[in-house]
């Protein structure tokens, strides 16, 4: 079963009395794009946090290419490859968009060399060029010096998909990618993000909220309702099923 | 070069060599007295620097560097008169001492994200570790230990003296000078460079795979042990060391330091205790007033002026040049 | 031994509602505010100053009523200097990282212990208690200082009266609405900056008239405002920062573990008020109350 990267099994989280996942199982196979959709307050956002290691589950386990993480923090979920992004983009505000992306790229370099790496004043010129590289590819070469802090909505949530990819995840987390995005850049996330995927070597999770951007990325579907999975198929099988038409889809499906 | 200029190497090494070639010319000019106060400006710099490295840097408000001071000095005073160790291996010794220290406190206190959490658990701590002190036989109980001596510094080829108090005072200088380098390197090198990230977003560098309490943890034995060999240096030079050191106010004084300074540059807490230095001076023979002007200053700063006095120099000279512009 | 015991846990209770007294106020206007107020101690010490000026120009005694009444006078004054204190610091710091707030508070603190110094001189005083409250009276074999019991008893009634005022006042329910979310009062219309104010002066007022009702329970010095604020961190810590319920169990918790660890362990004494603070904070890092003002 190596070709499934990430799963979830029987997903519990209570947060006090409340109960936001009610034991949900879900995984993500090698080159698929999975996309979580359901209401507000379905519990996606939660699950997103569960499976990165932001939080841990009440119940149930995570494994990663096979491995147990259900205890592993964050920050070694990453290390083994998982990479995601957050609602509101999370960026280094008072740093550059430069030294944003060094600061990544020294994160992942320090996993395969020694701590003495810590030492160093300037950054290795394999990591600045790396940096101008990748900030080029992403079209942010123009704000490069400013305060990521000052980046438009648009640049911030594309630096932080830039510093996540320096990794080079395996997997890759989208927690609704383009929120608050405008129409414009919210097609150029999408073209983005799916030339990513062509690139090969690279699966995804994504929650999403409009339904364009769902139906142009997507492989499979998930939907998600009251903490619990009501649907999950290919993106037609979703489409046609009559039970998420009824709670979730709607006329959102014909216009699309 | 060009790229060492960037992080502001060449522009450190000038001040520093501006500021140690002062401190070193000062026997020259100064009486004893204001020597004496010197050599104890030299240690409070570094002990500033260390809790600037704390707040500015990693972002965690420590109220309790006392702890540090405390236990490097009696560490240090101890590793002499019991031990008989050179200056050098008792220095190492009040380092160990400090940072194993700041490694237990900052396991328990570090879990707590809160500032103000943070802020009071070190308090509590140090206040803990201020009236244990004062109990223990060995140590001298409340009247500490007297008679520390001014041991040889063991270079291997050559011993050098420094028992008369000019020599002391130089080794002073030359270990503060050691132990600001190193603060900045651990402000400006890639290890710097993390800590800002994660003060800045500790959600955002956890999931780009830096371990985030480790890094923490590491800062604050950093500067737990950089404390403790700057209060080693405090027993030789007073010959005596008590547990005052250790109470809340040697905490609170590199608070206001770096702030009267301006915590957001690196020269910040050396400026500020410089100038708090010259202001007890002046101030010494009037009842409550050091305590007025310095909470004064320190609240118009917080209010007012945050960027503490190199942030106002730093503003007046921009409006001069605009004004000249025009 | 069991009436030694009995002593210790008198002791303990004295202890303990002397801290609670000075943390009733600093646990309100953290609960309402999020400061942690280093000052606290600080005005607390100028009240019990007040109380000594007072009683000093009057011939050094005074009776329990006058010893009463300046109290309040005291709290009344520092609640004063309060709303000064709110005008001139806390607001302008609305949003500024906690950290400045709390440097801020503590340049308050060294403020007024320079002005105590200025003014009193940097040596000790002593306030003598009123009359009536000199002396001690026998419970069986144990001993028991009426001041204790003044203390004991003024401590259980600013609980009870902070209960009421927070649970049964009008008033009180708006502070506890603003503690608990202040965006959500000020879309039903409540003034926030006022009951900020209002919490600023209770809680400055408490720490005056617990200056007044401690002042003749130990010798007066410029000290005296880091050492009270030190075992009122601890009490709030502990109860939970914001509860004042879980300030006053605390309080108590501490001081029953510092007493008897003191009784057991003579060579240390104090030391365990910290101890039980550690350790408390590895078992319920959130305090025994983790919540605010309301629960």
């Amino acid at each position: 079963m190596s070709d499934i990267l990430l799963r979830g099994t029987s997903l519990k989280k209570d947060y006090g009395r409340i109960t936001v996942l009610k034991g949900v199982d879900i995984d993500v196979a090698e080159g698929e794009a999975h996309v979580v959709i359901g209401p507000n307050g379905a519990g996606k956002t939660t699950l997103f946090k569960v499976l990165s290691g932001e939080v841990f589950p009440t119940s149930g386990t995570v494994s990663f290419d096979g491995r147990d993480v259900t205890r592993l923090a964050g920050w070694q979920r990453t290390r083994h490859g998982v990479g995601r992004t957050f609602q509101m983009a999370r960026i280094f505000k008072e740093l550059s968009a430069f030294e944003n992306l060094v600061v990544a790229l020294e994160a992942k370099k320090r996993q395969g060399t020694s701590a003495l790496e810590l030492l160093r004043l300037v950054p290795a010129a394999s990591i600045r060029d790396e940096a101008r590289r990748i900030l080029a590819e992403f079209s942010l070469e123009h704000v490069s010096a400013w305060p990521a802090g000052s980046l438009s909505h648009g640049d911030k949530k594309t630096l932080e998909l830039a510093m996540v990819l320096a990794a080079r995840p395996r997997l890759l987390m989208l927690d609704e990618p383009t929120a608050g995005m405008s129409p414009a850049d919210r097609q150029r996330s999408v073209e983005l993000i799916a030339g990513l995927m062509k690139g090969g070597g690279l699966s995804l999770l994504l929650t999403e909220h409009d339904m364009q951007v769902v139906f142009g990325l997507a492989t499979r579907i998930t939907v998600l309702n009251y903490g619990e999975i009501i649907a999950t198929g290919s993106p037609e099988e979703v489409r046609s099923n009559p039970r998420v038409r009824e709670v979730y889809l709607g006329h959102d499906v014909s216009a699309a | 070069m060009t790229r060492l200029s960037q992080v502001g190497l060449p522009q450190f090494l000038a001040i520093l060599a501006l500021l140690a070639g002062a401190a070193v010319a000062l026997p020259g000019i100064a009486n004893p007295g204001i020597v004496f106060l010197a050599g104890l400006a030299v240690i409070e710099i570094v002990i500033a620097l260390a809790f600037n490295f704390l707040f500015s840097t990693v972002g965690i408000l420590s109220f309790g560097q006392a702890a540090f001071i405390l236990v490097g000095a009696y560490g240090g005073a101890a590793a002499i008169k019991f031990a008989g160790l050179s200056l050098l291996p008792a220095l190492l010794v009040a380092g160990l001492v400090a940072g194993l220290l700041a490694l237990a406190i900052g396991v328990v206190a570090l879990r707590r994200v809160e500032g103000v959490y943070f802020a009071v658990l070190t308090l509590a701590f140090a206040s803990l570790a201020y009236l244990t002190v004062g109990k223990v036989a060995v140590l001298g109980r409340e009247d500490g230990l007297t008679g520390i001596t001014r041991p040889a510094v063991d270079l291997g080829i050559v011993e050098i003296p420094v028992v008369a108090t000019t020599s002391f005072y130089y080794f002073i200088v030359a270990v503060g000078v050691v132990l600001t380098a190193v603060m900045w390197f651990a402000t400006n090198s890639q290890f710097g460079r993390v800590l800002r990230a994660i003060r800045q977003d500790q959600e955002r560098a956890g999931f780009l795979g830096v371990n985030v309490q480790g890094y923490r943890l590491a800062a604050f034995v950093l500067a737990g042990a950089v404390t403790g060999i700057a209060g080693a240096l405090l027993g030789p030079w007073t010959q005596i060391v008590t547990p005052d050191l250790g109470h809340w106010i040697q905490s609170t004084k590199p608070i206001l330091q770096a702030m009267l300074g301006g915590a957001g540059f690196f020269w910040g807490p050396v400026v500020g205790a410089i100038l708090f230095a010259v202001l007890t001076y002046a101030t010494r023979t009037l009842v409550g007033i050091t305590e007025i002007v310095t909470g004064g200053l320190l609240l118009a700063i917080v209010l007012a002026i945050p960027g503490g006095l190199l942030g106002l120099t730093g503003s007046l000279l921009r409006m001069i040049r605009r004004e000249r512009s025009r | 031994m069991v009436f030694d015991i009995l002593a210790v846990v008198v002791n303990a209770l004295t202890w303990a509602m002397a801290t609670f007294l000075v943390a009733a106020g600093l646990t309100l206007m953290f609960g309402v505010l999020h400061i942690l107020n280093f000052a606290h101690g600080g005005f607390l010490m100028l009240g019990a100053y007040v109380v000594f000026a007072v009683a000093r120009s009057l011939g050094g005694e005074l009776s329990f009523a006058g010893y009463l009444a300046f109290s309040v006078v005291a709290g009344l004054g520092v609640a004063v200097l309060g709303l000064v204190v709110d005008i001139v610091v806390f607001r302008r710091l609305r949003g500024v990282d906690n950290a400045y707030v709390l440097i801020a508070t503590y340049a308050l603190l060294l403020l007024v212990e320079g002005v105590v110094k200025h003014i009193w001189g940097a040596g000790s005083h002593l306030v003598s208690p009123p009359e009536v409250l000199i002396g001690a009276f026998f419970f069986g074999p144990i001993v028991i200082p009426y001041y204790s019991v003044f203390v004991i008893a003024a401590g259980v009634a600013v609980l009870f009266a902070l209960e009421w005022f927070l649970h049964h006042s009008s008033p009180g329910k708006l502070v506890q609405a603003v503690a608990i979310d202040p965006w959500m009062a000020t879309l039903l219309s409540v003034n926030v900056e006022r009951i900020y104010s209002i919490t600023i002066v209770i809680g400055f007022g408490l720490a005056g008239l617990a200056g007044g009702i401690l002042a003749a329970n130990q010798g007066l010095n410029p000290q005296l405002g880091g050492i009270s604020i030190i075992q009122a961190f601890g009490a709030i810590i502990v109860g939970g920062m914001g509860s004042v319920r879980g300030a006053f169990l605390a309080a108590i918790l501490l001081g029953l573990v510092d007493s008897f660890g003191t009784m057991l362990v003579p060579d240390f004494p104090g030391i365990f008020f910290y101890v039980a603070l550690a350790a408390m904070l590895l078992v319920r890092p959130k305090g025994l109350i983790g919540a605010e003002v309301t629960r």
